[in-house]
């Protein structure tokens, strides 16, 4: 039997932080001076940055998405998180405390039909105007099934005191990833939620024991079981993804970063940035057989932004 | 005419075509090989997407979905556009993108002046502003419930809290507010007034008080606090500062927040000296009114100032009290000013009794 090496790529970040400190400054200058409504495009820009300088096999990635898109869904996020925040708050002026205790259990139920829809809205809007060859991502989950998963993991979770946490995260990660396309490629997310219980629990203790220093090998341990678990399939043939980022390097990058963002008072923000990018995709291989040349083109043209915003006013970071 | 190598990306597939774009009169040709047989694609210059630009590298699209796409990595290829097709809808480069050195420079010096007038001199009058709208009755209810707190710290001394009490009915502080003292039985030498009318002393200042015009210059400036509002413009003038920080900040990250934070205490803490020298120039006016002897303040000032040299808390009450020689100097320059005054027996009468309670302790 002879032994095959299996292929390798890589993925590169090639931006450099002073051109992204000029769209961010800009950005700064323009959502203060529009009393913020210039969010949506900020974000475009930065999004279209940051992606066009991610190299795969010499080609670039391209975000397409635009600040008059996410605009109509900004102001959908600001109309519904609005409405909400008007109830919880004009309960809380009446004094009645059964009013009170009403307004709070709306707002929680709002948030929680909320979080699954800013998370669905989100990835089929990040992935349609993801592309790269021309070839672009897509989402095909359902609305219906992830808001399920959504409630039925977060009432597990409540009732076996956080316990069922990891199997929850890991079982979003599998219908999230599990419904991406990149063209004719697949993705599933492979990864158990006892393991991740595993690491939790190893991660929590190890930084108490060393006064918190293991807690930058405990995020290293996460991001790598996070992407090691990531699989791609082409015709057939299965591609893994894995990270070989280090506790060492993690922990240099984030001292560091954390020292440029904070002697500059956050303004030198986008070299901290382009350094963490940097520093993550070059440890992220590619192993198995690849043909990044027989991509096919799959997905359907797709227009709606309103998932993208709710996600941010929540703060959910996707991908 | 201009020839360019580019790759050209169909839509459909992955696979990189080495091709020759032209630039035509009215549009672009793309030439390329595929199974040996030449294939040519023409773009309308009216349904080519904005250009994209990082480095040498220009990336075009064209039409509806799926986009057909064009790299090339010649640096001269956005210069022969333009040159071919002046003003063309595709080779619009954002405002964004333009950007660049010393303009990167002058925006972010900008963004920064801007930043730091709105916090410097747009924040401060607006918070004020607004702390002025509140209604006195929900003023009087914010200042009772801060009150009740600090009082359940502090155990009550009954006995000169009415004494005080009755004296300070005796001066027509000329308010609306409904004044009431309380005294707290603690060494420290301090005092401090509460929206809505609540004035609290520690019986420390009120055992070294030696005359009837300097407990009423002390109550006067207490009452000026509350009559101006001062809490109420302090905590909001704060909380804006704050709430404009994590603003822009928080965006950014919470650490450096907080550094900020920081550097708006001291903000602040400069701020309260101008509250003073306000409530000093009520309780002149109080002083003058009540036909009292206005160098009571002056000997106000005094007692602070001596307990200030022999306390180690000094700092502490630096940053209730900032006690300056310009605040002495004005005191004394309204007191030599000043024209008749006159003792009022009742007031006198009342201080005796509020010292030998003390005193007695």
């Amino acid at each position: 039997m002879e032994t095959q090496e299996t292929p390798v790529k890589q993925l590169a970040f090639l931006g450099n932080g002073s051109k992204l400190f000029s769209i961010y400054i800009v950005n700064l200058l323009l959502t203060a001076v529009t009393l913020g409504f210039y969010y949506p495009w900020a974000k475009a820009s930065v999004l279209k940055y940051l992606y066009q300088e991610t190299e795969l096999e010499g080609s670039r990635f391209m975000f397409h998405g635009t600040g008059k898109e996410m605009f109509k869904g900004f102001i959908k996020a600001v109309a519904v998180f609005g409405v909400l925040y008007g109830i919880l708050v004009a309960a809380q002026l009446s004094g009645d405390s059964s009013l009170i205790l009403a307004g709070a259990l709306v707002y929680l139920a709002g948030l929680l039909i909320l979080i699954p829809l800013a998370v669905h809205g989100s990835m089929k809007y990040r992935m349609s105007r993801t592309s790269w060859r021309g070839i672009h991502f897509g989402y095909r989950g359902k609305l219906s099934d992830l808001m399920m998963l959504f409630i039925k993991g977060f009432v597990f979770t409540i009732f076996t005191f956080g316990i069922y946490g990891p199997w929850f995260t890991v079982s979003l990660r599998k219908y999230l990833i599990g419904n991406t396309r990149f063209g004719n490629v697949e993705f599933e997310y492979t990864g158990e939620g006892s393991d991740l219980l595993v690491l939790y629990i190893s991660g929590y203790f190890l930084t108490i024991i060393t006064l918190g220093i293991y807690s930058f090998w405990f995020a290293k341990d996460l991001i790598n079981y996070f992407i090691d678990n990531i699989q791609l399939k082409q015709n057939g043939r299965e591609i893994r993804l894995q990270s070989y980022l280090t506790g060492g390097t993690y922990f240099r990058l984030a001292i560091v970063n954390m020292f440029i963002i904070i002697f500059s008072l956050g303004l030198a923000a986008p070299w901290a940035t382009v350094r963490a990018m940097r520093i993550l995709l070059s440890n992220v291989f590619i192993e198995g057989e690849l043909d990044l040349n027989d991509l096919e083109q799959t997905e359907r043209p797709y227009t709606d932004a309103t998932g993208e915003d709710v996600a941010d006013m929540l703060d959910i970071g996707i991908m | 005419m201009d020839r360019f190598n580019v790759l050209y990306f169909d839509g459909q597939t992955s696979l990189p075509k080495e091709a020759v774009v032209s630039l035509e009169l009215r549009h672009l040709t793309i030439v390329y090989l595929q199974d040996d047989e030449e294939k040519r694609v023409v773009w309308e210059l009216d349904q080519i997407q904005p250009i994209e630009i990082s480095g040498n590298l220009h990336i075009l699209r064209y039409g509806d979905f799926p986009l057909q796409q064009i790299d090339c990595k010649d640096h001269h290829f956005y210069k022969a556009l333009a040159d071919r097709y002046p003003g063309a809808a595709f080779l619009k480069i954002s405002f964004a993108d333009r950007v660049k050195g010393w303009n990167v420079v002058a925006i972010t010096l900008g963004f920064i002046a801007i930043m730091a007038s709105v916090y410097f001199l747009v924040l401060p009058p607006v918070a004020e502003l607004l702390a002025g709208q509140i209604p006195q009755t929900m003023e009087v209810q914010l200042g009772n419930s801060l009150y009740e707190g600090f009082v359940s710290e502090y155990e009550k001394n009954e006995k000169l809290t009415k004494l005080t009490n009755s004296f300070s009915r005796e001066i027509d502080f000329n308010t609306s507010y409904p004044i009431d003292v309380t005294v707290v039985k603690s060494p420290q030498v301090n005092a401090f007034a509460l929206p809505g009318g609540k004035v609290v002393i520690y019986d420390g200042l009120l055992k070294k008080m030696r005359s009837a015009e300097e407990l009423a210059a002390l109550l006067s400036h207490e009452v000026g606090h509350i009559e101006h509002r001062h809490s109420l413009k302090s905590i909001s003038r704060s909380l804006s500062g704050y709430i404009f920080v994590s603003l822009i900040l928080n965006d950014i990250n919470g650490l450096s927040a907080v550094l900020v934070d920081n550097a708006n205490t001291l903000n602040n803490l400069s701020y309260s000296r101008s509250l003073e020298a306000d409530a000093d120039a009520r309780a002149v006016e109080t002083l003058d009114r009540n036909n009292l002897d206005q160098k009571g303040l002056v000997g106000l000032f005094e007692i602070l100032n001596k307990e200030a040299g022999e306390d180690t808390d000094y700092l502490k009450f630096l940053s209730t009290h900032p006690l300056t020689k310009e605040r002495m100097q004005k005191a004394r320059e309204a007191a030599a000013k000043q024209g008749p005054f006159k003792k009022n027996p009742r007031m006198e009468e009342l201080f005796r009794e509020i010292s030998e309670n003390g005193k007695a302790k």
